[in-house]
Order: C-alpha cells, then sequence, then structure tokens
C-alpha cells in the first residue's frame, strides 16, 4: 500500500463505483449498445426465468430437458476503451496540495471506475512526448497494475499533448479519452481535440490547477522561475499585475471552454483542493 | 524665486546615478512557478518587467530622490523675491542713541533692533553690497559696500549702545551722502525716531513701544550765604501724571527726599538748600522703577571756590575794566605800565594767573601765567606789520568767537600781525590778521592788533561775548564751568600753566593722561556717565576738579518721540510700524527638508515599511 493511494482512498473508489456507477453505465451503455447487437452478443450464462424478464430469451431447449424456465444471459458488449492521458510534465508536480497528486488520484478513480464497469482502459502518461504507456487494461484485476503505473510516475519536462498524442498512435475506434493536465501546453488546444475527435474520441479535458495558479499570493518583488525550462521571468507585485493575472487566467479558462464547447468536448475545470470525490462527481456530471 | 549658484543643478546627474545603482542593486527573491505560461502573457499586457515598474514601489528610493532633490536646490542658493527686493545694495542704519536703552521692547530697544537688523540681512539676496551705519552722537560707518552677511550680521551684533543723544543732522547728512553714492539702494533706520531725508527713500523699522519714562532733566548747584543750593528738574515723560520720589544725597549720604506730582508730560523743578557747604559730590535720584532707569540719577560736582589773579597793565581802559570786574572768579589788579617799569618789572609781573598788557609789552614776559595783549608794541615774541585802517572783517568759526554773531562793528586803526609759529589766527580781516592766540612755553598768549578805543566793539553785544570766551580759554581757573558734561563732550582744559603732568580718572577708574606734550590734549572720552576727576600735578603739589557726565535725559529720554501720535485721532502712523522685509532666502528651509526626508528614510530603512 503506497502513501498515494491508501487504504482510505480505495474505499473511497468503492464508493465512487457504487455512486458513479449507474451514471457512467447510462451514459456509456447508451452509445455502445447499438454497436454489440446482433453478433457480437456472446453467451454468458443461464438463470431461472422470473417475472418481468424478457420471454423471448426463454431458452425453449432447456425448458424441454428440465421443465424450468430458464433465460440465457449474454455477456453484453458494453466494453469501452477508456483512454486516460495524464500530464506529466514538471509542472504538474508544482502547487499546495499539489498538482501531482490531484492528478494521480483522478487518473486512479476514473481508471478504477471503468475498469468496474468492464471497460478497457489504456492509461498514457506523457509530458511532450508519450514516457510510459499502458495498453487495454482489464477488469478490477488490472487495478493493481494502473496504480503501480502511476506510483511510479516521474514528473520532468515541459508539456506538448499534442505532439504526445501523435507519438502515441490512438486506434480509431469509439472510445472515451480523458486529458487530465494543467493544460501549460504550446499551441492550440483546438489541434488536440480536432486529432481525437478524428479518432472517434469523445474528450473530456481535466483541466487541474492549483490554488497559487487560480490566485497567486505574491507581495515583492520576485523573480518568476519556470518550473520545466527554468527561464525566468521579474514581477514587482502590484494590484495591477495581479489584476492583470487574474483577467490572463479568466481568459485562458474561457478560452479552453470556449473551444471545448465549440467542438462537443467536456470541460471540467478541478482545484487541487478539492476532494477526489468531488472531483469523479464533477468529472461524471459534466456528462 | 531666483538661484544664486545655478551650477549646483549640474549635480542633477546625480538623479539618474541612484535610480541606476538602484536598478543595479535591485536583486528578486526567486519563486518558482509551475509554468510561465500565463505569466508570460501577464507581462506582455503590463510590460511590467521594465525596471521602473520595479522601481515605482521602492520608497527608499524614492525618498533618496527626493532629498537629492532638495539638496541641489539648497546648493542652488534659491531666493524668494519680494517686493523691494531687488536693489543690490542696502544701507542699514541701527540708531545707537541712549534712548535705545529703554527696556519698553525686550530685553532693549537696541538689542530688539540689532536683532531685527540681522534678520533683514539675512533676508537678503545674496550679494548684496551692505553698508551698515552706527548712529549715535555721530553717524559712524561701520561697513561699507560689504556683501559678506555673516560679516555685517557678526559686526551688527558687535555694536553697543552708547549714552550720547541723536544727532539727527549729521546721520541725515552722513545716510544722504551715501545713499547718493549708491543709487537705487534699499535704505533702512532700525531705532525708535524716525529721520526724514528729502531724497531718500528710508524704510523705517520702528523698534518702541509706548514705555513709561521719568527723568532728571537738570542738575545744577550754587553757593549761597547757608550752604549749596541745588536745582533739579524732574520730568514725567508718560502719558499719565506721576508722584514721584525724588532723594537728594551728599557725597553718597541721603540728605533729603520729596515726593511731587508731575503731570504727563510735565517738569517739575525741586529746590534743596541749606547743603553743607563742604559737599564735594551731589546726586539726585527718582526712586520710581521706568523702562529706562539711566537717566533716573543726576551727578553734580562741587568745586573749592577758586578765584584767579589778573594783572592789568593799562594807562587808562574803562572798557577792559568794566568787563573784568563782571568775572566773579577774577581778582582783578591794575598798574600802569610806568609802576612796572619803576619796580623793575620782574618784581611785579610775578604771582598772578592771567596779565594783560594794554598798549604796553614787558621786554620780557611773565612765565607764570596766560597773558592778553592789545594794541601790541613791538617786542621779541612776534613781529607787528604796518598800521592798518578799516579793515574788512571776515567772520570766523574760533572757538573765541564762540556765540558771536554780530560782526558789525568796525576798527578804525589796527596794527596788522604777523603770526608766529606757535600761534593760529582768530581774526583775519581784508588786510591782515586781528587777533590771534597760541601756547609759547606753557603760556597761552592771545593778542589784539587794536585798541579798543579805535573801535566800537566795546558798544556791542559782541563784546561781552568775547571778553568771556577770552577769559574762559586764559583763565585756567575757569575749569570751574566744566562740571556739567553731556556724553560725548569733547572737552578742552584750560590747565593751570605751572602744570607739569594732568590726567583724567574715569567713573570706572580708569587714567586718561591728557599732558604732557602741552597743550594738553582735548579729553574725548566722555561717554561713560558718571564722575570724572582731572588731576594736576605741579610742583609737588596736586590739584582736583570734578565734573560729570550726565544721561542727555532733555534730548533723550522722552520715549514717546517716536511714536508720534495722530493730533486728530491719537494713534500712531499707520506705516510706523511697517518691517522692511526683503526676501527669503530658501536655502536653509531646502537643507532642513532634505534632512526631515532623509530622516524619514532612515525611519522606512529601520522599520522595513
Amino acid at each position: 500500500m503506497s502513501e498515494l493511494f491508501d487504504s482510505n482512498f480505495l474505499n473511497k473508489l468503492q464508493q465512487l463505483v457504487i455512486t458513479s456507477k449507474i451514471i457512467l453505465s447510462d451514459g456509456s451503455g447508451g452509445n455502445r449498445k447499438s454497436r454489440s447487437k446482433g453478433s457480437s452478443v456472446e453467451f454468458s450464462d443461464y438463470r431461472e426465468y422470473s417475472p418481468g424478464d424478457d420471454y423471448r430469451r426463454i431458452d425453449w431447449n432447456a425448458f424441454g430437458r428440465f421443465e424450468k424456465l430458464f433465460v440465457k444471459l449474454y455477456m453484453e458488449e458494453r466494453e469501452a476503451p477508456v483512454q486516460i492521458l495524464l500530464d506529466t510534465s514538471r509542472s504538474m508536480s508544482w502547487g499546495e496540495p499539489s498538482k501531482s497528486i490531484a492528478s494521480r488520484k483522478l487518473a486512479a478513480a476514473l481508471g478504477y471506475i471503468s475498469l468496474a464497469n468492464y471497460d478497457r482502459v489504456t492509461l498514457a502518461c506523457l509530458n511532450n512526448t508519450l514516457h510510459s504507456f499502458k495498453p487495454s487494461l482489464r477488469g478490477k484485476n488490472s487495478f493493481g497494475e494502473l496504480l503501480d503505473c502511476l506510483e511510479k510516475v516521474e514528473y520532468s519536462g515541459t508539456t506538448d499533448i499534442y505532439a504526445a498524442l501523435q507519438a502515441m498512435n490512438i486506434k480509431t475506434c469509439k472510445g472515451i479519452t480523458v486529458i487530465i493536465s494543467d493544460m501549460f501546453t504550446p499551441g492550440s488546444f483546438t489541434e488536440i481535440i480536432k486529432y481525437l475527435q478524428y479518432r472517434k474520441q469523445e474528450v473530456y479535458l481535466c483541466h487541474v490547477l492549483s490554488p497559487q495558479e487560480t490566485n497567486p499570493e505574491i507581495t515583492e518583488s520576485l523573480r518568476l522561475i519556470d518550473s520545466e525550462t527554468g527561464e525566468y521571468k521579474d514581477v514587482t507585485a502590484t494590484p495591477m499585475l495581479l489584476k492583470t493575472y487574474q483577467k490572463v487566467y479568466s481568459s485562458f479558462i474561457t478560452r479552453l471552454e470556449d473551444t471545448c464547447f465549440r467542438y462537443g468536448a467536456s470541460y471540467i475545470h478541478l482545484k487541487t483542493s478539492l476532494p477526489v470525490e468531488q472531483m469523479i462527481k464533477m468529472v461524471v456530471n459534466r456528462q | 524665486m531666483t538661484f544664486f549658484s545655478p551650477f549646483a543643478f549640474l549635480f542633477l546627474i546625480t538623479i539618474p546615478a541612484i535610480i541606476l545603482l538602484y536598478i543595479l542593486k535591485q536583486r528578486n527573491q526567486d519563486y518558482t512557478v509551475s509554468s510561465l505560461f500565463l505569466w508570460e502573457e501577464v507581462l506582455k499586457d503590463l510590460e511590467a518587467n521594465a525596471p521602473w515598474q520595479k522601481l515605482r514601489r521602492n520608497l527608499l528610493m524614492i525618498l533618496q530622490v527626493i532629498a537629492m532633490l532638495f539638496l541641489i536646490f539648497a546648493l542652488a542658493r534659491p531666493f524668494l523675491n519680494t517686493e523691494g527686493s531687488k536693489a543690490g545694495s542696502a544701507i542699514i542704519i541701527i540708531d545707537n542713541s541712549f534712548s535705545m536703552q529703554a527696556s519698553d521692547v525686550k530685553p532693549n530697544r537696541f538689542e530688539a533692533a540689532k536683532k531685527e537688523a540681522a534678520a533683514y540681512v539675512s533676508s537678503l539676496k545674496p550679494g548684496t553690497l551692505i553698508t551698515l551705519i552706527s548712529a549715535g552722537e555721530r553717524a559712524i560707518i561701520e561697513e561699507n559696500l560689504r556683501s559678506d552677511k555673516e560679516g555685517i550680521i557678526n559686526k551688527i551684533n558687535s555694536l553697543k549702545v552708547s549714552n550720547y543723544a541723536s544727532n539727527f543732522e549729521d546721520t541725515a547728512s552722513t545716510i544722504l551722502s551715501v545713499a547718493s553714492q549708491q543709487s537705487g539702494a534699499e535704505v533702512v533706520l532700525f531705532g525708535d525716531n524716525e529721520i526724514k531725508i528729502p531724497g531718500v527713500d528710508m524704510k523705517f523699522s520702528k523698534i518702541s513701544q509706548t514705555g513709561s519714562n521719568y527723568a532728571l532733566t537738570l542738575f545744577t548747584h550754587t553757593r549761597t550765604k547757608n550752604g549749596i543750593t541745588a536745582l533739579s528738574r524732574a520730568a514725567n515723560f508718560s502719558s499719565a501724571a506721576v508722584d514721584l520720589p525724588i532723594s537728594l544725597y551728599a557725597d553718597s549720604k541721603v540728605f533729603d527726599a520729596k515726593k511731587i506730582t508731575v503731570s504727563a508730560g510735565e517738569t517739575v523743578n525741586v529746590y534743596w538748600s541749606e547743603i553743607p557747604s563742604d559737599t564735594q559730590l551731589l546726586e539726585c535720584r527718582i526712586d520710581l522703577p521706568d523702562c529706562l532707569q539711566a537717566d533716573n540719577k543726576a551727578l553734580s560736582p562741587v568745586n573749592p571756590d577758586m578765584t584767579a589773579k589778573a594783572l592789568l597793565v593799562t594807562q587808562k581802559n574803562i572798557f577792559l575794566e568794566k568787563v573784568l570786574s563782571l568775572k566773579n572768579n577774577i581778582e582783578l589788579v591794575k598798574t600802569t605800565p610806568q609802576e612796572v617799569t619803576e619796580s623793575g618789572g620782574e618784581k611785579l609781573l610775578k604771582g598772578y594767573s592771567l596779565y594783560i598788557f594794554d598798549g604796553v609789552m614787558p621786554d620780557k614776559l611773565p612765565t607764570d601765567g596766560n597773558i592778553l595783549i592789545f594794541s601790541p608794541v613791538p617786542n621779541r615774541y612776534f613781529s607787528l606789520g604796518e598800521e592798518i585802517e578799516h579793515p574788512e572783517l571776515f567772520k570766523t568759526k574760533h572757538q573765541l568767537f564762540k556765540y558771536v554773531d554780530d560782526y558789525g562793528f568796525t576798527i578804525g586803526k589796527a596794527k596788522k600781525l604777523s603770526i608766529p609759529k606757535w600761534a593760529e589766527p582768530v581774526l583775519d580781516s581784508s588786510l591782515g590778521t586781528l587777533i590771534f592766540t597760541g601756547t609759547l612755553e606753557n603760556r597761552k598768549i592771545t593778542v589784539f592788533g587794536f585798541d579798543l578805543h579805535s573801535t566800537d566793539l566795546p558798544l556791542r553785544p559782541a563784546y561781552p561775548i568775547l571778553m568771556t570766551n577770552v577769559i574762559e580759554h586764559l583763565v585756567p581757573e575757569s575749569l570751574k564751568n566744566i562740571e556739567a558734561v553731556y556724553p560725548g563732550q569733547e572737552i578742552d582744559f584750560n590747565l593751570n600753566p605751572k602744570s607739569e603732568q594732568a590726567r583724567v580718572i574715569t567713573p570706572s577708574g580708569r587714567i586718561v593722561p591728557i599732558a604732557p606734550p602741552f597743550p594738553a590734549q582735548i579729553f574725548d572720552e566722555t561717554e561713560e556717565i558718571g564722575h570724572f576727576v582731572l588731576e594736576q600735578a605741579f610742583g609737588g603739589e596736586k590739584s582736583y576738579h570734578s565734573f560729570t557726565v550726565n544721561p542727555p535725559a532733555e534730548k533723550e529720554s522722552n520715549l514717546l518721540a517716536g511714536e508720534k501720535p495722530n493730533p486728530i485721532d491719537g494713534k500712531a502712523p499707520a506705516n510706523a510700524a511697517k518691517k522692511p522685509v526683503s526676501g527669503m532666502n530658501l536655502q536653509w528651509l531646502m537643507l532642513c527638508i532634505a534632512i526631515i526626508i532623509l530622516l524619514i528614510e532612515w525611519w522606512v530603512y529601520s522599520n522595513g515599511v
């Protein structure tokens, strides 16, 4: 048991599955049901008929042999590829509470919920390139593998999600892509959405920021050093400066929200100070 | 506003230097942020990475720059001009006459005047040429066209108030003379009496208030059969009647005291009689405090009654006999030239203070007395010219003609006098000198070149005046008249011809030798108020003569004189209190502000504001 994912956290995940399952199933099941009709339905098991069951599914052969009504249970093709793209650039290890912890907990929670719902989960850790990749995890048993991967994440380098996505080479099939990032990435976010939608992905952007980023608390002349590049800028905290920061920050958020809205993606703004269950609720409700 | 050292503005170059130092000095604290992604946009918006932005909040630097600006301004010697301060020169007159000792203005008028004058000098723009005049008995130019304000102020502070009466004529004449040389100069008088001088635009800084003063304006005495009788005159120079307690001291012991009522602005004579004859010094005092204490006391010396013996050698001269008999202090002995010749001359011509030769002269003049000669005959002491008739007389300013205004007398015949080296002319005419006087071998000799019978002078008012002056000049005992002296009065002592040494002992005990050499030098150290003694030594003996210097109360004690109340409404003229203000030197102000800002900067630095 690691410090990051302790028993308390795992218990919370169990809770999240119960509370989030229906919503998540409803949401994803509807879309994927049509695809699984016909040949794609596989036999799974029998069980006794109970009133209200679809009588079309009664196995009359079994009735002939045992004189009891049994209905066939099929394993529905509800498995959806869920790709969790975790930004592991240096900037993500900053903030109090740290974005690295909040983002990994969010990734673990989403992964767990997806695995519990028989979805196929892919975890990709990326900064300006893809450096850690856990493809096609199935079933709850794979969660340990997912956690293991998350615990070993190293935060380094700069952010370039678009470049990393191209390196990842996502298959063109319907799926869900959750991006967990602070979005301090060069280039237009539009390109990323377009690319993912081209790959038939439903995009969820979990924009994780620390309170220090949403509301910087600087009171004197400082040399601001970029944690990723080491570049610096000298600033003197003035009311005007902080006001301008708020303006730029709001503009940044609005820009991302607008882009997401325009291209049908979901934007979830998350502060690291939020508890993980709150974050999951926000993600699910957004859906 | 004028800057007298504009070159100081070159120091403005230090301002960018200070700012540059701050820019170089700035070391911001490192602060790691996740990314500069947003900050770059912020700074692009604000251009906040400019150094000026950082400096904007640097209070220390701002304070230092402001302090430096004020220092530079101070170095540039700013001067705030006001009306009338554009003159390049100033003439400052400080009244140091006796009345300036009054304490109605604290600590006294003179100190207050000095203070105001010093303040005025400070307010003058730098480079102003200042002439400083002290005006008392005479106007003295203490400093002339000096631009060193510090030196002028030191000089003002070193001035001392005198016991002299104001001499407005001399002061006005000096001011007019100095002002005419310095056209456009600002003339300012600091004193208690305004002086109006036509052609001079003079500002007056009145240093006086309505102080009450009581004074003894006269104190004299005379000998009578019942001893000494003294007269003192008390004046009330205040605006209300007063009961004055007056006391008389005989040789420092209280003799009598009286209380008199004196109305405002009035004087009252007080007589003191039956004072013992052997008293040597009388003193009268007003025992009531006022603004000017010095004039509440007056002294009068009582010298022994001395009679001088005079020998008149003449055939007959009623004019001389009459005029000499009028002099109480002269015991006249008359003789004829024949008697002198018969007695052998030398025997008779001995033991007199004054020898008068009328139309005759011995071969050898007496050696123990002064000599007055009328219508001289040829002799070995001086030469005579031809006889002249009806000469036209020239007016003279000689001491012997003091108070003589009538030159209307005529002289029928006279002998033209050649003036010897030891003498000086007294009366000149169109045809030659008619009277001369001089000192020969410690004897004063005065020679009239004409016979009194050949002129109508004895019939004129000028005659008794002239003869009194001559007798005063020649008879040593006439010292008796030198008893009451005003401060500053010069005394030409008529010493005894036998004197070998003479000196004056001042009230403060200082000894001032006046002879030898003979003739005795004029004694002019009479500023000190009090009792003086003239000491003469001859043949192992000493004689003493007292005289006193009393305050010039009559002229100076009326402290209300400077107020000049308006006869209609009783108020002082509005311009009387107008203070001359020339301008303001802002250098010290700037320096003070700079120091205050530096103190604030230090406080900010200490408290880390």
